[in-house]
């Protein structure tokens, strides 16, 4: 109770309780946010939040609550995000439709979300690399687990890969340095895999099926997405599952994309771990847009919600069970000869 | 007039008309697939056919030589592949990328803008094949384990990571006396930084997600010459609408200019004490090194002589 009374003391004055400001949010804000299976909610709590804990501390001197804000911007990347989503898929529906002109305009508001989501991932990376020491990739910082920090940890390097992917559809507007991913690559070794739900070797994985020559020898980077993937469905956390479809679209691997997509449809009949429900959800919303990637180009419209993990153009087997009719009803009889319509 | 109007507007209908001349698939070549910046680019391009009624379905691929089988193939009906891919479908572009042809951006945009006029639209068109853009992606630099290897003489004897499939490095690196140890996109930044090669060649775009500076370490450099320039090329086959492949050039080659602050910022990215200038009493052996091996490849065939002349011509403006 002293924690959050410092906070919003703190937060009035905007002065001082750094590291209580961060613990706050680690221990009494975080578990909060990430039972909620609102992301719009924790998106907007980030938005609202961000500019104010910029404010704590001796900014100038870099003294703010660095893991804090890994928490409250990546979580208002998350309000753009979907924003540049919905322009991509509007930009699909208009290249169907031959809208030309419609088509570069759309392509222009999605980058410029990207921009915007790049900003604010690259923000929550650039204060993990001041929360804690080393730098990541340069090695393993002390993470207080009884302190959340290890959960603020993955974020931050989650941020980090989601920080270069937007800046790359953004054209590189934001200037997001090219040798993140590498690094997020190195310090994901860092963490416990099966603790964080196969998200630490996911990470690593699409880095280095996305960079020529960055995985190590004898590592197979689709064979540890699938690894994982499995480890995220097993425990219903399935932000792994989501990792490994990005980079399966990335590498236009579109029937092993399809199979992810499906399995994690299956996997949704699970109801997702009670303390991360955010992270869950947030990682449906980012397998769902691959899969309206796909109905867009196919059909010209998003995923129909009682069809997710099926695909146009798939059709059902309408004749697999014809064996149980043919038994019980006998053959069937032939259609009958058209007959000219009276005059 | 009034005919003329008449014409004009029917035409103008047809155009705006939803139906697009149908899908066709632009088969991508970026190592970073659909999140790298050459897709990327390929997703302008298709904003801008979508206006002259064509529609792309894009296809990234992290495998070039693949992209471009499937295009040869007829699974794709365009490919955007590096210029030293293109031997195989238009010999007068791949020859842009000549070792030592283009030693700046100034002369690759005159080079570029001129084969984008309709004059050079024959030089665009090998049988089927069609060139329908060419657009920049960096000078390409050497990067070598040792400062000491500033002159072309210096090379000789060293080991130099060469792509197996680029003849043009593989003569060079014949002509200068190196080495070839034989490399591909994937290996060849950790041949560099783990010793096995002392010479690599890549655009500065390469420096900073590849690590090269592990490579570098204390001792190495990148020496400020441009062996080569690499580019991005559009290449198209079948039923497109006419005036199609004219309309991509001169709309590629308007993008020039967009393009360069990711190329110049890449390079800004390299530290000021990895570069190094070659000494100018050396760079006539550069200059003589670099055109005898282009030299030799005209003669084989290999370059083209037209477009090899036309911007030694272009240079010397």
């Amino acid at each position: 109770m002293s924690s959050v009374r410092c906070l919003l003391v703190s937060i009035v004055l905007s002065t001082g309780c750094v590291s209580v400001v961060d613990k706050s949010t680690a221990t009494s804000v975080a578990p909060v946010v990430m039972a909620s299976p609102d992301v719009g909610l924790g998106c907007a709590s980030g938005e609202a939040t961000s500019a104010v804990l910029s404010t704590i501390g001796k900014p100038a001197k870099g003294k703010t609550p660095h893991q804090a804000q890994v928490l409250t911007l990546m979580s208002a990347g998350m309000c753009v995000e979907p924003l540049a989503w919905d322009a991509e898929l509007n930009r699909g529906v208009a290249l169907r439709n031959g809208e030309g002109a419609r088509v570069a305009d759309l392509l222009e508001v999605e980058r410029r979300y990207h921009a915007t989501a790049a900003l604010r991932y690259y923000a929550a990376w650039e204060h993990l690399t001041a929360a804690w020491s080393p730098a990541p990739g340069e090695g393993c910082p002390k993470l207080k687990s009884s302190k959340n920090e290890d959960l603020l940890y993955v974020l931050g390097l989650s941020s980090g890969v989601l920080a270069v992917l937007h800046d790359q559809a953004a054209g590189g507007e934001v200037g997001v340095p090219l040798d993140v991913p590498r690094a997020v690559a190195r310090a994901a070794a860092c963490l416990d895999n099966d603790q964080w739900w196969g998200v630490p070797r996911a990470l690593q994985a699409a880095v280095w099926a996305t960079i020529p020559g960055a995985a190590p020898d004898g590592e197979d980077p689709l064979a540890i997405l699938a690894d994982s993937a499995a480890k995220g469905d097993a425990a219903h956390l399935r932000l792994a599952r989501a990792f490994q479809v990005q980079t399966l679209a990335t590498l236009g691997e579109d029937d092993a994309l399809q199979e992810a997509i499906a399995a994690h449809a299956a996997a949704l009949a699970t109801p997702a771990h009670p303390r991360f429900r955010m992270l869950d959800r947030y990682a449906h919303l980012l397998i769902r847009h691959e899969s309206d990637k796909i109905w867009v180009a196919e059909a010209g419209h998003r995923t129909p919600g009682d069809h997710y993990g099926r695909f146009p153009g798939t059709a059902e087997d309408l004749d697999q069970n014809d064996d149980l009719l043919d038994a019980l009803l006998g053959p069937a009889e032939p259609a009958p000869e058209p007959t000219e319509d009276p005059e | 007039m009034r005919l003329l109007s008449a014409v004009v507007a029917t035409a103008t209908l047809a155009l705006a008309t939803p139906a697009l001349a149908g899908d066709k698939t632009l088969c991508v070549y970026d190592p970073s697939g659909a999140s790298g910046p050459v897709f990327q680019h390929a997703e302008k391009y298709q904003a801008a056919a979508a206006q002259w009624g064509v529609s792309f379905d894009l296809r990234p691929f992290t495998d070039e030589g693949v992209a471009a089988a499937d295009f040869r193939n007829g699974k794709c009906d365009a490919a955007l592949i590096t210029g030293v891919r293109m031997q195989q479908f238009n010999k007068a572009t791949f020859s842009l990328e000549a070792v030592g042809l283009v030693p700046s951006y100034d002369v690759l945009k005159s080079s570029i803008t001129t084969l984008a006029s309709s004059k050079a639209a024959r030089l665009m068109t090998n049988g089927t094949y069609e060139v329908a853009g060419i657009f920049p992606s960096g000078a390409v630099y050497l990067y070598v384990s040792d400062k000491s290897m500033q002159g072309a003489k210096d090379l000789a004897g060293k080991k130099m990571c060469t792509m197996s499939f680029d003849k043009a490095a593989n003569t060079m690196v014949n002509v200068v006396g190196a080495q070839a140890v034989a490399a591909d996109i994937s290996s060849f930044a950790s041949k560099f930084n783990n010793g096995s090669c002392d010479i690599a060649y890549a655009p500065a775009t390469a420096y900073t997600p590849l690590e090269l500076h592990k490579g570098l370490g204390a001792t190495g450099a990148v020496v400020r010459y441009p062996i080569a320039q690499m580019t991005l090329q559009l290449v198209i086959r079948g039923d497109y609408p006419g005036g199609f492949g004219q309309k991509s050039r001169e709309w590629s080659a308007s993008q020039f200019d967009a393009l360069m602050p990711t190329l110049k910022k890449a390079e800004a990215e390299v530290p000021a004490k990895h570069w190094v200038d070659v000494p100018a009493d050396q760079k006539g052996g550069y200059d003589a090194m670099l055109s005898d091996a282009r030299g030799r490849m005209v003669q084989d065939g290999v370059y083209d002589a037209t477009i090899v002349k036309l911007v030694e011509q272009l240079a010397n403006r």
